[in-house]
């Protein structure tokens, strides 16, 4: 058995031994067996890991055409499509070779080009498979006479490092024994991409160093779209320029930076947080489920009081905070977004702001979190939203599903809102509103869905509708805190990012309750004369529930979480 | 097609150009002005090649087509002037100067222009000079004068280019230059002769093609598409090509837009539909050959003045998505579908050698021989109008999550400025290859192949035709089927058979109008009148009555109590009614409803740009928050409503722009709760001659009722609950389904009124009249109109080309909803239409004169002269046994102004009333 460590450091060898036993002219030209074959090889975490990650650090040291993984975000899917050489004939000696060609020119004029590649192939000739790499490396090889080459269609996505990932999940992912060479190396080693215009503005985050790559894929799936957080392990090929679509500028000779290629042999999709202990989709494992609805409760205190202390010790915001991190889009039915929580701090004017520590502690617990101040100069001059003429140029809002954007509206000064300014509050109150981001083509919008968990600490009301609203009212005496144990933050960080994909139902009779709750309350309201209950509460209580049930770790509603969901609503209420 | 070309070598001065290169007496004195050659001696920027002169002979002799030269065609130097082409005369050819006539690396954009036949360039690159036909003939009368103006699109391959010629011109002496071992009797009339790798007889598909465009009868299309075909009219049995050709001839048409169903149609010529796909660079040359011929042998007399005929293939018969074009397309025909995104300037590509010339290095006269002096004359060049342009696909088209692709396209002669970016285009053309350069100085090439498409024909798909000589296109055949009137096209069979099933189901309407925003719960009138609102009525004109046009358009007024998902229902509309836009009214301006004049930044320029209202044409406008918007803003409305125009008169430009929109309103009550005690016209805040242009108006109100609203929690429930059990016995149309529905009925359905409903539609109004018996005022031919509209839509939504009875009763039914909520008077019950078109019931009428009457007692009692407005409201509120409202009392009190009892002076709260005596002495 070829040791993991060959296949890693010659993923190309292998590829074309799998070309040479599996591969003929007639069969399915998609795949010859390379798929199958890596994901066998890499199945487990364990061995996964043995893949050296690609990034700004590693990008120098990595030998090319070995094999790397990758963790990005789509940025987008349509850099040009290319048609590329798949496998083209080689011999080891090109005199003879034209020798050949010549011949067999003179007397099949009028045959097939398969005929006569099979006919080459059968008799002189080496088909060498230019697939998951740059192609041949030598020249000779190539543009004989192009006739006999087999072609391919690949796209490329142009990827970036995942937007916003805290610090600790380098943590988790760093192995314990890295050596000391390549760690003084990593230290030496400056980041290639220097801060060019054209990398910065495929970024969402301005002004932000990241890494970004193409990838490049032959399979025609499609369900891999933009702000997805894939696993990429492929082939590192060369640096290039980064190609736009415009086939009209290859010729440019403009210093344009030059970005590393991934030939993507495997491609997975991470969902939601893609929290590294969780399993390689980012789903949790039933272990992980049933061991954390067991302690939920438990670590529910513990993780509230630690909010707390970044909310001056209001322990109800806190609870708010903790279900707003469990939040996520769960459904789509027609046409309405479920599952969605924008939540609004309202801060009072006096006092300090509560937005430092919050941004620190909630980078402490969510693995994808950027936290930037709502203020009319980065309103005005930053494109919140991506848009695109030939290249699709990022905006604050592209980001993986469940990142968490806080955003700090008491930055927000008076002033003049130009146009573009609009346009982005515009942006951020529609993801509030429906979780959908519209991106800005020449002659369309398109809409992408979108599942980011918006919180705003505001003085007041915040200009972006939310889904929810509270006043914080700080404790007169918030006891000290002894900040967390390493230990403590990790089962923070993974009951969230578990809590979050766990199937949730709730039952026939619990439904019949709410409704007859429901009704009874309307009633009522119209006996006292009061304002009527109206749907949307009903729905928000709804969904309240789910999030407090959830984050006591319970897949199905009961009726002591409706009845603290219910009295959660009203003392928001209550607050005003 | 990376294969560096052989430099020609100049000819010998024995064969002198027709003055191509402008041969300066002296070196020294390079440019000497040549009698009429204009521009050319300004030119300032030539490349400093000069050539010393040889006799200017040629110079005045015209073009290529009567040379007498012995080389029918030797490109290479054969950049000249041709009064034909209009295209660049009025622009100074300066400006292009510095590119023309350079080596192949120069060319204004980077991608060789010929096509790199990934596929069969076996045949070495130097016969590519050949790849011209039809050559000038010579002294003979039986071949008819072949043009010689080369195909921009398609670079013939040489075999075929080199047969052409042999054809045209059988005695010219051959000489084989090939790979190929000549065969002994090369008789290009006999040999079967196949286009080396491909499946191309040459002279089988000009026999076919002949033949075809002899036989070809519009019968067979018909037959084609319905085998029962039984009427076939006298001109549909008749050749169809010659009657084309003729009107080409007519009207100086030099394209000939053939319709590719129509080989498949024509069983002989079947074969060559596959060829023409699988081939195009080989078969397009044959045909367009073939297409002379004929063409010169139906009307021998036709001076083509030296063009050529191109046939342009369209309608392939399958649209392929930029997306799904892979290697194995490269070099064949696809039709492609997609929205323009850019377009270049015009590149003016030299005629000769599709843009490459080798320029002579040193002056051809043995007596001169000087080096570096030849200079190119560029009007007296020929050059070919080529375009690049991008082109984005289809938004339908985009798979979830991806943005959209784009493809790079090059547009060549005719087809050139045909698109402007925004349009969106059905393309036939070659897909092509070209291999990346690693660094644009060297020749290797990557293993990497940018892809591009060369443009043979466009179609746009929001017009009927394509734009080039439309008067053919309109002749030429059947128009193709089912082309989409508005954004969304319908175009798959299987969808539109789809969409007549779903016509056919019985409870159609309401399963409809349950499909509408089926996240909100109950509303069903409302869902009803927004789902006939987006199919609207039938636009008519009428020719004798002289009135423009009556709209056909449906508007909708949804008022009520906040919280009650009047935005959710203006948002779904909105996402999918065609061309929906979605304002709030408290965001909105008069300009940016209606249109605005701005200068454009770049040229200073005065643009109209186009507001909500204009860019809403032909769709529904969604205004939410209507009764927040300024009034300024609402006046503007008044006119889109009526006339559906929107006239602008500012900044020097005056127009009027077609708004032809409809429109969806929401609005608040005046005191955010609506008042149960208060008429309609009292609950919200909009004046009264908007309200009445509104056909339906609905009151979306909270009321507590067990049953609904049981009905409403289990609603919300079960979108939470995993199987949703209340939903799930419904049938709902999906979303995407509805739209395209609502597409197919309103470009393909215009129902007209038959004589029985119009007898109902005239019952229907008088018995609405009737309702107010006698007295008050019920219905408004308004509401006819409304009622016309409304039963017209309501059978497009049954795809149905004719108004029934039904359909009035249902219109009538929901305008009397609508009336029933809105203008029915709260303190008589009885419906009066005054409340909607004046805000005054005939109940306030006879209540005003009461209070007048009171309020004069009132007035008269007092002693003083000036009376404080609020006391005397206050005193006069405290008389009446009903309350009356400020409104109302300052009515009354205007009503007195006027009959000059009294005069109120001052502002707001220091209003005081001032008695009259002149009145009272009348009283």
């Amino acid at each position: 058995m070829p040791s993991a460590m060959n296949i890693i450091t010659h993923p190309l060898l292998k590829v074309q031994e799998l070309f040479e036993r599996n591969w003929t002219e007639t069969n399915d030209r998609d795949d010859f067996g390379v798929t199958e074959y890596f994901q066998n090889q890499f199945d487990t975490k364990e061995k996964l890991s043995k893949i050296p990650l690609l990034d700004s650090k590693s990008v120098d040291r990595l030998p090319l055409h070995s094999l790397v993984r990758f963790r990005c975000m789509v940025q987008d899917t349509e850099l040009s499509q290319e048609v590329a050489l798949f496998a083209s004939a080689s011999s080891t000696n090109p005199d003879e070779n034209n020798v050949i060609t010549s011949v067999v020119y003179d007397y099949l004029t009028n045959v097939s080009i398969t005929s006569i590649l099979n006919l080459i192939r059968f008799y002189y000739f080496k088909l060498v498979c230019h697939r998951y790499s740059d192609g041949p490396r030598d020249e000779a090889a190539l543009g004989s006479d192009p006739s006999q080459d087999l072609m391919d269609l690949r796209n490329s996505y142009y990827c970036v490092s995942i937007p916003g990932e805290s610090e600790w999940i380098r943590k988790y992912e760093q192995k314990p024994n890295v050596g000391l060479e390549t760690a003084v190396q990593d230290l030496r080693l400056e980041n290639s991409q220097k801060s060019s215009k054209v990398l910065q503005e495929r970024f969402p985050f301005a002004g932000q160093d990241h890494f970004a790559a193409v990838v490049k894929t032959h399979s025609s799936d499609v369900s891999i779209g933009v702000t997805d957080m894939v696993e990429v392990i492929g082939v590192l090929g060369a640096s290039d320029k980064v190609m736009t679509g415009d086939g009209f500028e290859i010729h440019d000779e403009s210093d344009g930076p030059r970005i590393p290629t991934v030939h993507a042999i495997l491609m997975r999709k991470v969902e939601d947080h893609g929290h590294p202990e969780l399993n390689v989709d980012g789903l949790p494992s039933k272990d992980d489920v049933e061991h954390l609805t067991k302690e939920a409760l438990a670590i529910r205190k513990e993780l509230i009081d630690y909010i707390a202390s970044a909310l001056k010790g209001d322990t109800l915001a806190a609870e708010f905070v903790l279900l707003h991190y469990l939040a996520r889009v769960h459904s789509r039915p027609s046409g309405t977004v479920l599952g969605k929580f924008s939540l609004n701090l309202k801060e009072s004017r006096s006092g300090t702001p509560v937005f430092e520590d919050l941004a620190r502690i909630t980078k402490n617990l969510l693995p994808k979190v950027h936290a930037l101040p709502l203020t009319l100069k980065n309103l005005n001059d930053e494109f919140y939203f991506p848009r695109g003429d030939e290249q699709l140029s990022s905006g604050v809002l592209q980001v993986t599903r469940g990142t968490a954007l806080l955003m700090d509206e008491t930055a927000l000064e008076e002033g003049t809102l130009v146009e573009k300014g609009l346009k982005n509050l515009k942006a951020i109150s529609n993801v509030s509103l429906s979780q959908t981001l519209s991106y800005v083509f020449p002659f369309n919008n398109i809409d992408f869905q979108t599942d980011i968990s918006l919180l705003i600490v505001s003085l007041g009301n915040s200009l972006v509708p939310v889904d929810c609203a509270i006043t914080l009212k700080p404790k007169e005496s918030p006891g000290t805190v002894t900040p967390p144990t390493e230990e403590q933050l990790r089962s923070f960080r993974k009951y969230i990012s578990v809590l979050r994909l766990m199937e949730y139902k709730f039952s026939e009779e619990m439904a019949k309750e709410i409704e007859s709750e429901f009704m009874e309350q309307r009633k009522a309201a119209t006996a006292a004369g009061t304002t009527l209950m109206t749907p949307n509460e009903l729905a928000f209580d709804i969904s309240l529930a789910r999030l407090v049930a959830l984050s006591r770790g319970e897949q199905c509603l009961t009726k002591t979480s409706w009845d603290q969901a219910v009295a959660l609503s009203k003392q928001v209420k209550a607050r005003g | 097609m990376s294969q560096p070309r052989t430099p020609r070598t100049p000819r010998t001065p024995a064969t002198p150009r027709q003055g191509q290169f402008r041969m300066p007496q002296t070196p020294q004195t390079p440019r000497t002005p040549h009698g009429g050659e204009g521009p050319s001696s300004d030119i300032p920027s030539s490349p400093g090649l000069h050539y010393p002169s040889s006799p200017p002979h040629g110079s005045s002799q015209g073009f290529g087509a009567s040379s007498p030269l012995p080389f029918p065609s030797s490109p290479a130097f054969n950049v000249q002037y041709r009064p034909g082409q209009t295209m660049y005369n009025a622009q100074t050819p300066s400006r292009f100067s510095s590119r023309l006539g350079q080596s192949e690396m120069s060319s204004p954009i980077a991608m060789p222009p010929s096509s790199p036949q990934l596929r069969s360039n076996i045949v070495s690159s130097n016969l590519r000079s050949e790849g011209m036909y039809g050559t000038p003939r010579e002294g003979r009368s039986d071949l008819p004068e072949t043009p010689r103006r080369m195909r921009g699109d398609v670079v013939s391959s040489p075999q075929v280019a080199r047969h052409l010629r042999a054809r045209a011109e059988p005695t010219s002496e051959l000489v084989p230059s090939t790979p190929f071992p000549p065969s002994e009797n090369y008789d290009p009339t006999h040999v079967v002769k196949m286009v080396w790798g491909t499946a191309v007889e040459i002279n089988e598909v000009i026999r076919l093609f002949n033949d075809f465009l002899r036989q070809f009868k519009q019968k067979h299309r018909i037959v084609q598409e319905n085998p029962h075909a039984t009427s076939i009219t006298h001109s549909e049995n008749q050749p169809f090509y010659p009657q084309l050709l003729e009107q080409m001839a007519a009207s100086n048409a030099r394209q000939l837009n053939l319709d590719c169903q129509n080989l498949l149609a024509y069983r002989p010529s079947n074969k060559l539909h596959g060829l023409l796909v699988d081939y195009p660079a080989e078969v397009l040359p044959l045909l367009d050959f073939s297409l002379n011929e004929f063409f010169l042998d139906l009307f021998p007399d036709v001076d083509l003045k030296g063009d050529s005929l191109m046939v342009r293939p369209f309608n392939l018969g399958k649209t392929v998505n930029t997306r799904d074009l892979g290697p194995e397309d490269i070099d064949r025909l696809v039709t492609v579908k997609g929205l323009m995104l850019r377009t270049s300037s015009i590149i003016p590509n030299s005629e000769a050698e599709r843009g490459r010339i080798t320029e002579p290095t040193k002056c051809p006269r043995q007596e001169c021989g000087a080096l570096n002096s030849m200079s190119l004359i560029h009007n007296r060049g020929e050059y070919a109008d080529k375009q690049v342009c991008r082109m984005q696909e289809m938004p339908e088209s985009i798979p979830d999550g991806q943005t959209p692709q784009s493809i790079s396209l090059v547009v060549h002669d005719d087809l050139v400025d045909v698109c402007k970016p925004g349009d969106r285009l059905e393309i036939t053309a070659v897909f092509r290859g070209v291999p990346v350069r690693v660094n644009p100085r060297q020749r290797t090439i990557k293993a990497l192949y940018r892809t591009y498409l060369d443009v043979v024909h466009i179609k746009k798909s929001d017009k009927k035709r394509l734009a080039i000589d439309s008067d053919i296109a309109n002749q030429d055949g059947k128009k193709p089927a089912y082309q989409g009137g508005d954004e969304i096209e319908v175009q798959k069979e299987d969808l539109i058979a789809k969409i007549r099933e779903i016509s056919q189901l019985p409870n159609l309407y309401e399963t409809l109008a349950r499909s509408v925003a089926p996240s909100i719960f109950e509303h069903d009138d409302i869902k009803k009148g927004v789902l006939l609102q987006m199919f609207g009525g039938t636009n008519k004109t009428f020719q004798k009555a002289g009135s423009p046009r009556y709209r056909g358009d449906i508007n909708v007024l949804l008022v009520g109590d906040p919280g009650t998902s009047k935005s959710q229902i203006l948002q779904y509309v909105h996402k999918i009614a065609p061309r929906g836009v979605y304002t709030s009214g408290k965001g909105s301006s008069a300009v940016g409803l209606t249109a605005y004049v701005t200068r454009d930044p770049d040229t200073r320029q005065l643009v109209l740009e186009s507001g909500a209202l204009v860019l809403s044409d032909g769709g529904i406008c969604c205004i939410d928050e209507f009764d927040k918007m300024s009034d300024a803003t609402r006046s503007v409305l008044h006119e889109v409503m009526e006339q559906q125009t929107v006239s602008v008169a500012k900044a020097g430009i005056i127009t009027t722009l077609n708004a032809r929109t409809s429109l969806l309103a929401a609005a608040n009550p005046i005191h955010s709760q609506y008042n149960h005690r208060l008429p309609m016209v009292d609950n919200i805040d909009l004046p009264p001659t908007l309200i009445s242009r509104f056909d339906l108006l609905y009151l979306v109100l909270d009321i507590v009722n067990e049953t609904s609203d049981r009905r409403l929690a289990r609603h919300i429930l079960s979108l939470y609950l995993e199987d949703a059990p209340q939903t799930a016995g419904t049938q709902v149309i999906p979303i995407d389904m509805l739209t395209s529905y609502i597409s197919y009925a309103r470009n393909n359905c215009h129902p007209v009124l038959g004589e029985e409903a119009s007898a109902s539609l005239i019952q229907c109004y008088l018995d609405l009249r009737k309702l107010g018996g006698g007295k008050q005022i019920t219905a408004t031919t308004r509401q006819l109109e409304s009622m016309i509209r409304l039963s017209e839509a309501r059978a497009k939504l049954r795809l149905s080309n004719h108004v029934e009875k039904e359909d009035v009763e249902e219109a009538s039914r929901l305008i009397r909803e609508g009336l029933k909520e809105s203008a029915m008077d709260p303190r008589t019950g009885l419906l009066d239409m005054d409340l909607l078109t004046t805000g005054q019931g005939s109940y306030d009428r006879g209540h005003l004169e009461d209070m007048r009457k009171e309020l004069l007692t009132l007035l008269n009692a007092s002693d003083k002269t000036t009376l404080r407005w609020t006391e005397v409201l206050a005193d006069f509120n405290a008389q009446s046994s009903v309350g009356v409202s400020e409104e109302q009392f300052s009515r009354v009190l205007s009503e007195l102004e006027q009959q000059q009892y009294v005069k109120v002076q001052g502002k707001r709260g220091q209003r005081v009333i001032k008695k009259l005596t002149g009145g009272q002495d009348r009283d």
